[in-house]
């Protein structure tokens, strides 16, 4: 038998995966793991795939490091 | 705003990356031309810049700032806001140069500008080795593309007016308040502290002034003579005077350095309200400047020590040593000197123009070692004169004159003292230092430094180190302890003229395996986070194969790991030597002995033990597995193992440096904040996303899966304190651990010990705070957590 569903397909690296099922779960988004860097995402709309992409924006601002982060160290 | 920002940051990384060598300007120029034709962008910036200028963010200066007609031969862009910038393709940049580094700090020192600023303290330095207010303001004057800004001129005036006018003298043993101006001798006589510490001045044949009584005395100016036969430039460099151009530009300001024919006045004060005297002349905002006139020193025996003939003195050794001795007198201050330039020999040499006792302080007994082997090396000093005072060997010290080499915490130690040690300390409190050399200022916490100048007579400090540096930014207390930065060098200069390795600099990313880069993100302990990016299995990966790779090559590897439970992991994983804290001194001599000689010994792991002093030239390839946070301090040491000149050898290369990093996870940020040190002078890092090959290869460790799962149980398994890198207590002398033992029976004897040491107000309770520093977070960094979990 064949289940269609709605959704959006994540391609990814490994660790970025893993980073979207961490999210996916406080987020409480249904996620199917397809394989290495696939995810489904089931019932995956524009928000939820925004939401997903700013986290991610996030992560990745809070690991750079910039000149101009200089003054807010002090 | 953000948008310019973007912009800027784009512009500057076309200029920088283009290959060309601009030789004038008008090369740079044409170039220029042709980029803005080719993309045709000028327009637009100019628009937006519009847009910014309407809403009132930025401020309009095409109108104030006038270009001079001739600016495209002035080298300098001078900014109200005391910054300075200077194109390196001029041709007069040379002199340009010297002279901003003697007036302001370098900021950051790439390839085509230089960036500088004027701060109080660098026009301090500037005053203080013998350069005028108005002298600076003309020659700045003359170098700037543009008027210069009001503002600055009357920041300069500031700064300088009162620094640098008085001095004290000690000569014969007796204390001088000198100065070329006597309206400011009468000014400070006039406060009641200075005026009652005055003595009346006896002697008959000084030249009394009647009028004001003040001991006059004809400036004898008398080139001093480095050791070595080399003349030493009066002030400013001799450079400036071949340079045609410059010639012209700075002719005023020669003649008023030049100041032979000017008179000092004095007035003798009591030796015992010195540090009164010297407290409030600070408070009156005349800071003193310290100078020892070792020449007419006739009171202190002088010292047998001479530079061996065969020493050579490199051009910026000489050059930073005529600072300190500019007008034949030591004066006071740090010398700024990359790792492997030769800082050792510059403290040598210095040593040897004073011909005085001498106490050099270094951080720990292994560097107490190499100072006195290098002593032996450059200079002609008898052995018997050299004495060594640490915690294993206590030696008396030569009665005349002679060398004495210690650590600071010997010095500061605060707590009871065996025999020998105490008869030895009271020794060194009193004799009369002609010059003591402090080795790596910028590690000593201020609160020991001030213990151990207190301690010792001396008539004169010279600080070294190669980075200036603190995240704490205490850097400036130094200013005020030691004296002003004296010189500076510049990195990229240095290793164009061959007295530095040409290095390269690459972050090698490696990603975190699914497994890692799950636990990391649900672990919530920091100290296991970082655990599992450092043990990330592709970086270990990584790692195995750039040993390989540089050991085919024929390189001697460093792999430095902070984390000690790492650094054993990967050394016994890949069946390498490694030395760390607990290591037994003969054990680390064997291993770096093998790591030289031995042909089969190509790579040796070390923890942090290894980043400073260890002096290993055989060594050409660094990889950094692991380190502390984000120390620019850190990486700067680190790559300075490397930085002694090699032969050249077939590349445009000849030292490497790897800094492994797992991507995605915090390490990212720490290890970009790191090099931000380097790239200020002008290091650039490549970042290497992969490395060619190295899935194909099953034969390095944790290929597979199962291996990959197995190492993450471990890591999982491995306590808290694992992930902490390692506390370091040998950094220091073993005094300090044993003082904190002996410090607990005195607790226990309810007489014994000074109440000091009880209420932990001891010298070496400030030391403990700082070894401690270590393993908390840094206070730069807890802010950090903070606002990331908002």
């Amino acid at each position: 038998m064949v289940h269609v569903y709605k959704g959006s397909l994540i391609e990814c690296d490994p660790p970025t995966k893993q980073f979207v099922l961490w999210i996916s779960k406080q987020e409480h988004f249904d996620v199917i793991d397809i394989d290495e860097t696939h995810l489904f995402l089931q019932g995956g709309d524009e928000r939820s795939m925004n939401a997903i992409q700013r986290r991610l924006d996030e992560l990745q601002n809070e690991n750079t490091y910039s000149v101009f982060d200089k003054d807010v160290d002090k | 705003m953000s948008d310019s920002l973007k912009r800027r940051r784009t512009t500057t990384s076309t200029s920088s990356s283009s290959k060309k060598d601009y030789n004038t300007w008008e090369d740079y120029e044409e170039d220029l031309e042709d980029i803005e034709i080719r993309s045709g962008g000028v327009k637009k910036i100019s628009l937006s810049l519009e847009d910014t200028l309407n809403k009132g963010n930025l401020k309009d200066y095409s109108k104030i700032c006038q270009l001079k007609v001739d600016n495209k031969s002035r080298p300098i862009w001078v900014c109200p806001d005391g910054h300075i910038f200077l194109e390196t393709f001029s041709p007069i940049y040379k002199q340009a140069s010297d002279f901003l580094v003697a007036i302001a700090e370098p900021v950051c020192r790439p390839q085509l500008i230089h960036e500088f600023q004027l701060t109080p303290y660098s026009l301090y330095a500037a005053v203080s080795i013998g350069l005028e207010t108005n002298d600076i303001i003309t020659v700045l004057g003359r170098l700037s593309k543009l008027a210069l800004p009001k503002e600055i001129e009357q920041f300069v005036r500031q700064c300088t007016q009162s620094y640098g006018k008085v001095k004290l003298v000690l000569q014969k043993n007796k204390y001088f308040v000198e100065s070329a101006y006597p309206e400011v001798l009468e000014y400070l006589l006039k406060d009641s502290t200075i005026s009652s510490a005055r003595v009346k001045p006896t002697l008959a044949e000084s030249v009394v002034d009647p009028k004001t009584g003040f001991i006059v005395n004809k400036g004898e100016v008398v080139g001093a003579q480095i050791s070595g036969g080399l003349q030493a430039n009066q002030s400013l460099d001799p450079v400036l005077k071949n340079d045609a151009l410059m010639n012209n530009l700075l002719e005023e300001e020669e003649d008023t350095v030049d100041n032979s024919d000017q008179q000092f006045h004095s007035f003798e004060i009591d030796p015992q309200h010195v540090e009164e005297v010297k407290k409030r002349c600070i408070q009156l905002d005349y800071p003193m400047l310290e100078e020892y006139d070792f020449r007419n020193d006739t009171v202190n025996p002088n010292l047998e020590i001479d530079l061996k003939p065969t020493t050579m003195i490199r051009p910026y050794q000489e050059k930073s040593l005529s600072k300190m001795f500019g007008n034949g007198r030591a004066r006071s201050g740090i010398i700024v000197l990359p790792c492997g330039a030769g800082k050792s020999l510059s403290g040598i040499t210095a040593a040897c123009t004073v011909k005085k006792s001498i106490l050099v302080l270094c951080t720990s007994a292994v560097s107490v070692e190499q100072w006195k082997y290098q002593f032996k090396l450059w200079s002609n000093i008898e052995e018997r004169m050299i004495s060594k005072f640490t915690s294993d060997s206590k030696e008396k010290m030569y009665t005349i004159a002679g060398v004495t080499i210690t650590t600071y915490t010997m010095v500061a130690f605060g707590g009871r003292r065996s025999a020998d040690s105490l008869k030895i300390m009271n020794e060194i409190a009193n004799r009369e230092w002609g010059l003591v050399l402090l080795d790596e200022v910028h590690v000593v916490p201020a609160a020991m430094f001030r213990k151990v100048l207190t301690v010792t007579k001396a008539h004169c400090k010279l600080g070294l180190t190669a980075t200036l540096l603190r995240e704490d930014e205490k850097i400036q207390d130094l200013n005020f302890l030691i004296g002003p930065k004296l010189y500076e060098a510049n990195w990229l200069d240095l290793q164009k003229s061959g007295f530095l390795a040409n290095v390269s600099c690459s972050e090698v990313w490696c990603p975190m395996t699914a497994e890692f880069y799950q636990e990391y993100l649900t672990n919530d302990s920091q100290s296991k986070k970082k655990l599992l990016y450092t043990m990330n299995p592709n970086k270990f990966r990584a790692c195995e194969y750039l040993i390989k790779f540089h050991e085919q090559r024929g390189d001697k590897i460093i792999v430095f790991s902070d984390n000690v439970y790492a650094l054993k992991k990967y050394a016994t994983g890949l069946g390498k030597y490694f030395i760390y804290g607990p290591t037994s001194g003969p054990e680390r001599m064997s291993i770096l002995s093998k790591f030289q000689h031995d042909p089969t010994v190509r790579t040796i792991f070390i923890s942090k033990v290894g980043d400073t002093s260890i002096d290993i030239p055989e060594a050409t390839v660094i990889i950094q597995v692991s380190s502390h946070y984000g120390s620019r301090r850190q990486e700067a040491q680190r790559l300075g193992r490397i930085l002694r000149p090699k032969p050249k050898s077939d590349g445009l290369y000849n030292a490497f440096f790897y800094s492994l990093v797992s991507k995605d996870t915090q390490e990212m940020y720490y290890s970009t904040k790191r090099q931000q040190f380097l790239i200020d002078q002008g290091y650039s890092f490549k970042v290497i996303s992969e490395l060619p090959g190295i899935d194909d290869d099953d034969k390095l460790l944790f290929s597979s899966k199962k291996e990959q799962l197995d190492l993450l149980a471990q890591v999982l398994g491995e306590g808290e304190e694992s992930g902490n890198i390692e506390k370091l207590e040998e950094d220091f002398d073993d005094i300090t651990r044993g003082g904190s033992k002996k410090q607990k029976t005195v607790v226990n004897r309810s007489q014994g010990g000074s109440l000091k040491a009880l209420s932990g107000a001891s010298g070496d309770m400030s030391y403990m705070e700082y070894q401690s520093k270590s393993n908390v977070q840094h206070s730069l960094f807890k802010n950090r957590y903070q606002g990331r979990g908002k």
